[in-house]
């Protein structure tokens, strides 16, 4: 083989593996959603008004800036930030999974607006509070490490 | 007097799981036993505040209802990461509980 055919040779090979490798890219298959920034951040946002919003609520249980009608609002903004996130979640291909998170900590926030409510003037004392609050946490820490694995590709 | 103990609910449920597990245990248990004792302990909690008068059965079956939606949200993360059983295992945990509960309470709370 003179040096012209050996360099030939090897530049085809070189061709033809960059192509093969561009091919096996191009077909990668995707069984999950890619990692979205936004539902982390929302997310993440949401659960530090969440907190917020519970130790605030152990803080004034028993006076009327404890009471549900004293805090609809937040109650109608959590419950539109998570519809908001469903909509983009769903609009996501092979995102289910995260819909179907996104719809169970919407289940728990009309829960514990139910469970504010039927409190009357006690609101949302520590005994009711309290476990509530770590249960909530377990759902958002469920839906952030969904998201992140997404992130590492698991 | 309290009838529910938390670290035995918490491990009959884990027993029940690991009748459907079997050798896919290791890989549901960090994710699951947490929640079988944060549900025990939310379990005996509610049967002490019903003992004390400081709660209603609504109050209880919105809080179980909370701690199920937090199950359920384990259960789609174990199933998005292939482990397909861990619905049947916390399932039959759930079905144990339920068992346990609803009679040391008195009220409908589960399942």
């Amino acid at each position: 083989m003179t040096e012209a055919t050996y360099i030939s040779v090897r530049r085809r090979a070189w061709t033809a593996a960059s192509l093969l490798c561009m091919v096996m890219l191009a077909c990668t298959v995707h069984f999950v959603s890619d990692y979205d920034e936004v539902t982390d951040r929302t997310i993440t946002d949401l659960q530090g008004r969440v907190e917020a919003f519970m130790l605030s609520m152990v803080d004034a249980a028993g006076t009327p800036a404890g009471t549900y009608d004293s805090n609809k609002a937040f109650y109608t903004e959590s419950k539109a930030t998570i519809l908001t996130m469903q909509s983009r979640a769903t609009a996501i291909p092979q995102n289910q999974s995260t819909v179907d998170l996104l719809k169970k900590l919407e289940e728990s926030i009309n829960e514990l607006a139910e469970l504010h409510r039927e409190a009357g003037d006690d609101g949302l004392t520590a005994d009711v509070a309290g476990p509530t609050h770590a249960v909530l946490n377990v759902q958002f820490g469920a839906i952030i490490k969904h998201e992140l694995d997404k992130k590492r590709g698991k | 007097m309290a009838i529910i103990d938390p670290e035995a609910l918490a491990a009959q449920m884990a027993a029940a799981a690991i009748g459907v597990l079997k050798g896919e245990w290791p890989k549901v248990r960090a994710y699951a036993e947490p929640q079988f004792k944060e549900l025990a302990r939310i379990a005996a909690d509610i049967e002490a505040k019903k003992l004390a008068g400081k709660i209603t059965e609504e109050q209880a079956r919105h809080m179980m209802k909370i701690q199920r939606n937090a199950l359920d949200s384990v259960i789609i993360t174990l199933k998005d990461e292939g482990l397909l059983a861990a619905e049947k295992a916390i399932n039959a945990a759930l079905e144990v509980a339920a068992g346990i509960v609803n009679a040391a309470i008195g009220w409908q709370l589960l399942g």
